[in-house]
């Protein structure tokens, strides 16, 4: 270990040189830069002694790749990322990799799945009632869920959770890091910015209509896909109408009346084109009746490339499900491998998803892998797990993108991002690496040194065990 | 129970010897009701001393050949053996053993036979769950014959808020105090698929508005609660629920315990924080059961107050000390975990003023064991509850 340490000192050393290389001038940058690269013993010392704030050792490195893909539209060749406390405080082009560097083929930023599902299962859905905008699915979500570890390890470092599509509308949803703090407070970006609903089959299921004497509290509506839309319509409409007449006041309006104020966006799940138009009419019926102007995202909207002219009307930004296995997906909804391509060329801001991602050919870099198949570039397939989701959920002051000042979350490559050949080989989020990270070209030379130290001592104590045998 | 107390006081009336190392005179300390000599024995009982090689207080401390002197229900003094004059005509009983308060069991079921829950309701903070106490049924013998004198009789962690647990004796079977915890289902458990809270967030919402918005009876006793005059037990399964009990209670100034935890690793700090107890549930042999001991002994390294539940008549009485002696096994000092069967417990419970030590002033509820207390190899020997002897094994015929 104690080697080891001194390896990280450097690091530090290097992460302050290119930070004082930033704030000169420009030209000035990249001699520095390199002529920093051999870090002179005596300035070492001075700067880990002499430090007044040290930095976390754990949340600071130097990586190096040879394509960084910033997710901003360019591609930085031969660039070093310096991340110091968690955040990334320089990026620097042209730069041979540091003996102490993390030096990988490709960095990109970490992925954001605005449609993951990594809750409680029911124990996330207030089934009591079906209007429920008051809950709050952050206080049902386990830090302790091994499945964060394996969002994260993935790729994903930030995630967008909605309650399961159980109810028509199920409340807040809440965008938090995947990994950190074992609190879903300290890891939460925004837990009050989407209600979420869903319109579709799902909320009807397990109800039924009650024969004879109730027997059970899913003796009720909605039973229909047509129930749903009047659960929708009777909520706002009673939400609206309770400021007049209070009689009509139930639990939540208050919630529902701030989002036709355009407070909360409204996250609607809805997977065929008949709800994507359901939502889409609701939204414009409310804003004809007076009631207000809901912003809206459709989640799950496999089908929103059937309607490009209404989508693109409504001002709907969307999130795609995981492309089907084969056939149809969710509610027998049709999304076709084009589909992104098809909202990319139609301007719609658009994230892909890979929901909970059991099998690994699901999670969400295989997803933008398809994309690509189905017609997106490279860098419209990193945008749409990175940027466009953080755009989508409000977040991009912090993540999304590889930018100075925003969350180190990153993810390490070992050959062009999305390929099927490439692998993800190290992800860090804040910072921190959810699994050890490939190993610097000091680390390789040390663990070689040490390797071949060992065999020579063994070559040497070979013959006297020998010996020793006879 | 009864039986056997008549046939004890008839031994020590007649003057049948005891088995061995057990004299008649011993069997005085059935205190003044079984003395031919006393008068109105209710009040002015005869003071008895048992002389012990070994007493445990409770608290940690422990006395080498004490004599604890016991007049009617209570302690009257406990001393080392040259500690200074006994009261006047005091009784001399010489035990063989090491000798330590009754043990407490935290959330109990026992003799309820399920009246501790409504199915229709799980929201009753009102509820006194005395009302199903049942001091004749045969349960109470086998707590007894555990050495446990106390028991918090509490509801399941299936209720939201399952209402007011008392502290009972099985032994005398006297209600040692009413409403000692409000139990609160804070967990998985208290989630149901057919009826509100179906979710956590349902769950969490209707708790947060029952402690501030309730009015009436319900609205003291919450009010109770959050003046930290009546604290709660906080039933909880996972981590998750660890933290929102704890973030809960510390919300609303709450004190008392959580229960049903197996993993504590990464909460406790939380825990602490929250100011709150823990209970440690029975603790099984083999499975799961060593890894929950290293984790209640970790939970009391940092300090938090533990005690332990056995959850009868669903375990064995005698699992309760089997998983303190569990926990010993994985480190904790036997100390501990005496204090956690006993006067740790007894301040969870809010009865540390009547019973969990051996001291002037408490319940004389007494277990002479036949070696260290937290060690399985020592059995119960007597039973003194409310300074009558309940138990001896000497005559109980499952302990022959």
């Amino acid at each position: 270990m104690k080697p080891r340490r001194s390896i990280l000192r450097l690091v530090i050393v290097r992460g302050a040189i290119v930070l004082a290389a930033c704030v000169t001038a420009a030209p000035a940058l990249l001699a520095q830069s390199e002529k920093a690269a051999p870090a002179p013993p005596a300035l070492d010392g001075a700067a880990s002694d002499g430090a007044a704030t040290k930095p976390d050792t754990q949340r600071s490195w130097t990586l190096h790749a040879r394509e960084v893909h910033t997710s901003t539209g360019t591609v930085l060749e031969n660039a070093a990322v310096v991340v110091v406390d968690g955040k990334i405080t320089a990026i620097t082009p042209g730069l041979v990799a540091p003996r102490d560097a993390v030096a990988v083929h490709a960095v990109t930023a970490g992925f954001v799945d605005a449609g993951a599902r990594i809750h409680d299962g029911f124990a996330s859905v207030e089934q009591a009632d079906e209007i429920q905008p008051q809950r709050s699915v952050a206080i049902t979500l386990d830090p302790f869920d091994v499945r964060w570890k394996r969002l994260a390890s993935s790729g994903v470092t930030t995630a967008f959770i909605a309650p399961p599509e159980r109810d028509v509308i199920g409340g807040f949803g809440v965008a938090l890091k995947t990994q950190g703090a074992p609190s879903v407070a300290a890891r939460t970006l925004a837990g009050q910015s989407f209600v979420t609903g869903v319109i579709g089959n799902s909320p009807s299921s397990g109800n039924s209509p009650a024969f004879g004497t109730p027997s059970s509290i899913y003796n009720r509506r909605p039973t229909t896909r047509m129930g749903v839309e009047w659960e929708w319509r009777r909520a706002f409409f009673d939400a609206y109408a309770a400021t007049r007449f209070p009689e009509r006041e139930f639990a939540g309006a208050e919630i529902l009346r701030e989002v036709l104020a355009g407070e909360h966006t409204l996250y609607v799940t809805a997977w065929t084109t008949a709800d994507i138009r359901t939502a889409i009419f609701l939204k414009e019926e409310f804003q004809r009746e007076g009631f207000g102007e809901v912003s809206l995202v459709l989640e799950a909207a496999a089908e929103a490339w059937k309607e490009p002219k209404l989508l693109e009307r409504s001002g709907a930004s969307v999130i795609l499900p995981p492309f089907p296995r084969q056939g149809r997906g969710t509610d027998q909804s049709l999304m076709p491998l084009e589909t992104p391509k098809l909202l990319a060329d139609l301007g719609v801001l658009f994230a892909l998803s890979a929901h909970d991602g059991r099998d690994p050919n699901e999670r969400l870099a295989f997803q933008a892998g398809l994309a690509m198949r189905g017609g997106l570039t490279r860098e419209q397939a990193l945008v749409a797990v990175t940027l466009a989701p953080a755009r989508i959920l409000g977040v991009e002051g912090r993540v999304g993108s590889i930018e100075v000042g925003k969350d180190a979350d990153l993810v390490l490559w070992n050959g062009a991002p999305f390929a099927a050949t490439s692998g993800i080989v190290g992800v860090l989020v804040d910072g921190v690496p959810v699994a050890s990270l490939p190993a610097t070209a000091a680390q390789a030379a040390e663990a070689k040194e040490a390797k071949e130290a060992k065999e020579a001592k063994e070559a040497k104590e070979a013959p006297k065990t020998t010996s020793a045998a006879k | 129970m009864i039986n056997s107390l008549l046939l004890l006081s008839l031994a020590a009336w007649t003057g049948i010897p005891g088995p061995a190392g057990v004299t008649g005179a011993e069997l005085l300390s059935t205190s003044g009701a079984g003395l031919p000599s006393s008068s109105g024995a209710e009040t002015r009982a005869t003071a008895v001393g048992l002389r012990v090689g070994r007493l445990h207080v409770g608290d940690g401390t422990v006395l080498e050949n004490a004599v604890v002197v016991v007049q009617g229900t209570k302690v009257l003094s406990v001393s080392a053996a040259d500690g200074g004059p006994l009261p006047k005509d005091t009784v001399i009983i010489e035990l063989e053993g090491e000798l330590s308060p009754g043990l407490v069991a935290l959330r109990d079921y026992a003799t309820m036979r399920g009246e501790n829950v409504d199915a229709t309701r799980n929201v009753m903070p009102t509820a006194d769950l005395a009302w199903a106490f049942d001091p004749d049924h045969r349960d109470t013998q086998a707590l007894i014959a555990a050495g446990i004198t106390t028991a918090i009789l509490a509801a399941p962690g299936t209720e939201l808020v399952g209402g007011l647990a008392p502290a009972v004796d099985p032994g005398s079977g006297a209600i040692v105090k009413r409403g000692a915890l409000l139990c609160v289902g804070a967990g998985a458990r208290a989630l149901a698929f057919n009826r509100f809270p179906t979710s956590t967030s349902g769950q969490y919402d209707e708790l947060e508005r029952l402690f501030t918005t309730s009015t009436g009876a319900a609205g003291q006793v919450f009010q109770r609660a959050k003046q930290r005059t009546l604290p709660v037990l906080l039933d909880v399964t996972d981590r998750a629920d660890v933290l929102r009990a704890a973030a809960f209670a510390k919300r609303h100034g709450l004190a008392g315990a959580l229960i049903g935890a197996m993993k504590w690793g990464d909460v406790i700090e939380a825990v602490k924080d929250a100011g709150l107890s823990v209970v440690i549930g029975p603790i099984w042999v083999g499975g799961e059961g060593e890894e929950a001991a290293r984790q209640a002994v970790r939970v009391a390294r940092a300090g938090i107050r533990i005690g332990f539940a056995v959850d009868t008549p669903e375990n064995h009485p005698a699992l309760l000390r089997a998983s303190a002696a569990r926990c010993v096994r994985a480190g904790l000092e036997p100390a501990a975990a005496l204090r956690a069967l006993t006067s740790d417990a007894a301040a969870i419970a809010g009865v540390a003023g009547q019973t969990g030590k051996i001291a002037p002033g408490l319940e004389a509820d007494l277990v002479l064991w036949s070696g260290p207390p937290t060690e399985l190899t020592s059995r119960v020997l007597r039973v003194w509850s409310d300074g009558q002897i309940v138990h001896d094994a000497a005559t109980a015929g499952s302990q022959q």
